[in-house]
């Protein structure tokens, strides 16, 4: 081939990679920005706890810097609203929906008051002879076929209530969050994060808010031998869904994490150039994602030792674990306390499969359960946990199992993965529904 | 703007935003957000004058060139294009065409700005260097050293472009001075 064919070719080539966002125009025309704002306005007065915001052709780029309104409703025909409404404390249908045939499930799974809102499977995707990045693709709940769908979205949480997620596009950190309608596929609203880009974001309990974790770069690209290079965290960002309102705050720990000691690696080769001390940001992973506490009243980051969670206030300061966190912060399970705060999930005793249900308050145990993991909390006397097939030849090879507090009955809700140490093996999401 | 002005600008942006949005990323060295940003940019300039612009496109085209150029100007120059993925050279086992494809992707999106857009107009919209030097606001010989540069650093990653050369390397104003 010609160099001039082959230089044109890839040019082509590469162009047809961009995407036309909608609303191109009524961005661009003079007075449809005040007059949209006005609008905005007016709905955010006259709303108390429900706002609603015109779908369709929200997609805003150009906005106020975060912190003065940031949401813009569509000029285009008016559909359904996005109505940020509380979910009801227990959800309205709490029956069992299993899917103990395919792996990855098909179909809908759910006990008590969790759904499999999404599930996601990894691979890694070779950038350079050195470098790699950790592709997440995501399969999301569709509530219309009651199966699950694929996107391609780098990042989604689920809102309690099943009925919006929140969604980051392929390229790491991401400059806007998308809040997609899970009925109808489609993202009715652009939230701007440019000044902060983002690459996680989480729902509060109460369906209302995200918190989004900011960084400098992709944290999911890393070296291909796993040396640590630290996190390039620089925040994070409070997002008021309806009104669009996004406040971006740091991190500020009450004792500085012990520094470790971190790769510095040229951007161009991939090559390690030597290493420096992580310094005031004493973490080996490159992601620190933040995620809400149980009531939304506080955020919280995961440790690596001594204790599972860190908790800061919303102005990102470190505060000490809420009284019903005092003992279960040296838990690791992922379930956490119970929803009437009285029991925590905890490990059991080796070899195993075991795991334990103890008091808040004392720490005594409760129960125990002949499982691997407690992920949730279906209800006060249900989790929602790991359990491995037969008689656990194989620990990695485990499913979704509905189990009682007491050990005594437990459920299969999902098929059991071949491996779950494996590439590509699916993770599920579970959200209140 | 009058509803019959504002019809046609409408019509304008749908009929002509892929093919706009598609120069836009590759202007930004295929960066989807900022090609959004530069595409709308120049429409709402080109919105507030919409009455006395006769014909569009290469208005727009010309203008989303230049506030390409101004924005990295303004920025000191100290603005990167953020890639993902770092340029590598081709190895003796990486010699299909994708990957040589690939690797002139990152190539390109690491050219500053003023070179890209240059590369661009010569081997995207396939212009001669005088409408190339119009355009730009420069010489032709500052098109072709400017040019020659850019082809200089992507033959470094992909030598298959070794034959490729931008006609004389005479350069009559060194790269980036005010145009």
């Amino acid at each position: 081939m010609k160099p001039e064919t082959l230089l044109k070719e890839t040019l082509r080539d590469w162009a047809e990679q961009a995407r036309v966002p909608d609303g191109l125009a009524d961005r661009a025309l003079p007075g449809r920005r005040r007059r949209r704002l006005r609008t905005a306005a007016t709905l955010a007065g006259a709303g108390a706890a429900v706002a609603a915001v015109t779908a369709a052709a929200v997609i805003v780029t150009s906005l106020p810097p975060a912190g003065t309104v940031a949401a813009l409703p569509g000029t285009a025909a008016p559909t359904a609203g996005v109505l940020l409404t509380p979910p009801p404390a227990e959800p309205a249908d709490t029956d069992l929906h299993t899917d103990t045939v395919n792996s990855p499930p098909r179909h809908f799974i759910a006990a008590g008051r969790i759904a499999v809102s999404a599930y996601y499977t990894v691979s890694t995707e070779k950038l350079t002879r050195d470098r790699v990045r950790t592709r997440t693709t995501w399969y999301l709940y569709d509530p219309a076929t009651g199966t699950y769908r694929r996107t391609e979205w780098s990042r989604l949480d689920v809102a309690p209530g099943l009925r919006y997620a929140a969604v980051l596009e392929r390229a790491q950190p991401a400059r806007r969050v998308g809040i997609l309608d899970m009925m109808t596929r489609k993202v009715v609203k652009w939230i701007d994060l440019r000044d902060h880009p983002v690459a996680s974001v989480a729902w509060s309990p109460d369906g209302t808010r995200l918190v989004a974790t900011s960084y400098a770069r992709d944290p999911d690209i890393r070296s291909t031998d796993h040396v640590p290079e630290g996190t390039s965290r620089t925040g994070f960002v409070i997002v008021d869904v309806a009104s669009g309102r996004a406040e971006f705050h740091v991190v500020r720990h009450k004792a500085r994490p012990t520094p470790s000691r971190v790769a510095i690696v040229d951007p161009r080769t991939g090559k390690v150039k030597g290493y420096r001390s992580t310094g005031d940001m004493g973490y080996l992973n490159a992601r620190r994602d933040l995620a809400w506490s149980d009531d939304g009243t506080l955020l919280w980051e995961p440790e690596e030792t001594g204790q599972s969670r860190r908790f800061i206030d919303l102005a990102g300061k470190e505060v000490a674990p809420p009284e019903r966190w005092r003992l279960a912060i040296r838990a690791w399970e992922q379930a956490g306390v119970s929803p009437d705060g009285t029991r925590y999930a905890d490990h059991g005793e080796p070899p195993g499969p075991q795991t334990t249900v103890k008091d808040t308050a004392t720490g005594e145990i409760v129960g125990v359960q002949g499982v691997e993991q407690l992920l949730a909390w279906a209800d006060d006397d249900h989790l929602i946990g790991l359990g491995c097939a037969g008689d656990c030849e194989n620990e990695f090879r485990n499913g979704l199992v509905l189990v009682s507090v007491d050990g005594e009955h437990v459920t299969r809700l999902s098929a059991y993965r071949r491996n779950s140490q494996a590439e590509g093996t699916w993770v599920p999401l579970l959200t209140r529904r | 703007m009058d509803a019959a002005e504002e019809r046609r600008f409408r019509e304008f942006v749908a009929a002509r935003s892929p093919a706009l949005m598609r120069l836009g990323f590759l202007l930004t060295g295929g960066d989807q957000h900022a090609a959004e940003d530069l595409l709308q940019t120049v429409l709402a300039k080109a919105a507030a004058r919409w009455s006395v612009i006769d014909d569009p496109e290469p208005y727009i085209r010309r203008a989303m060139y230049r506030q390409q150029v101004s924005w990295w100007r303004l920025a000191g120059r100290r603005r990167e294009t953020i890639v993902a993925e770092a340029p590598e050279s081709p190895g003796a086992d990486d010699t299909h065409r994708t990957d040589v494809r690939l690797v002139l992707r990152r190539a390109l999106a690491r050219l500053t700005p003023r070179q890209r857009a240059m590369v661009v107009l010569r081997y995207y919209e396939d212009l001669p260097e005088l409408d190339v030097a119009k355009i730009m606001g420069c010489s032709v010989g500052t098109v072709r050293s400017t040019t020659n540069r850019s082809l200089a650093k992507l033959r470094a990653v992909a030598p298959e472009l070794a034959d490729l050369r931008a006609g004389h390397d005479r350069c009559d104003q060194p790269e980036g001075a005010p145009a």
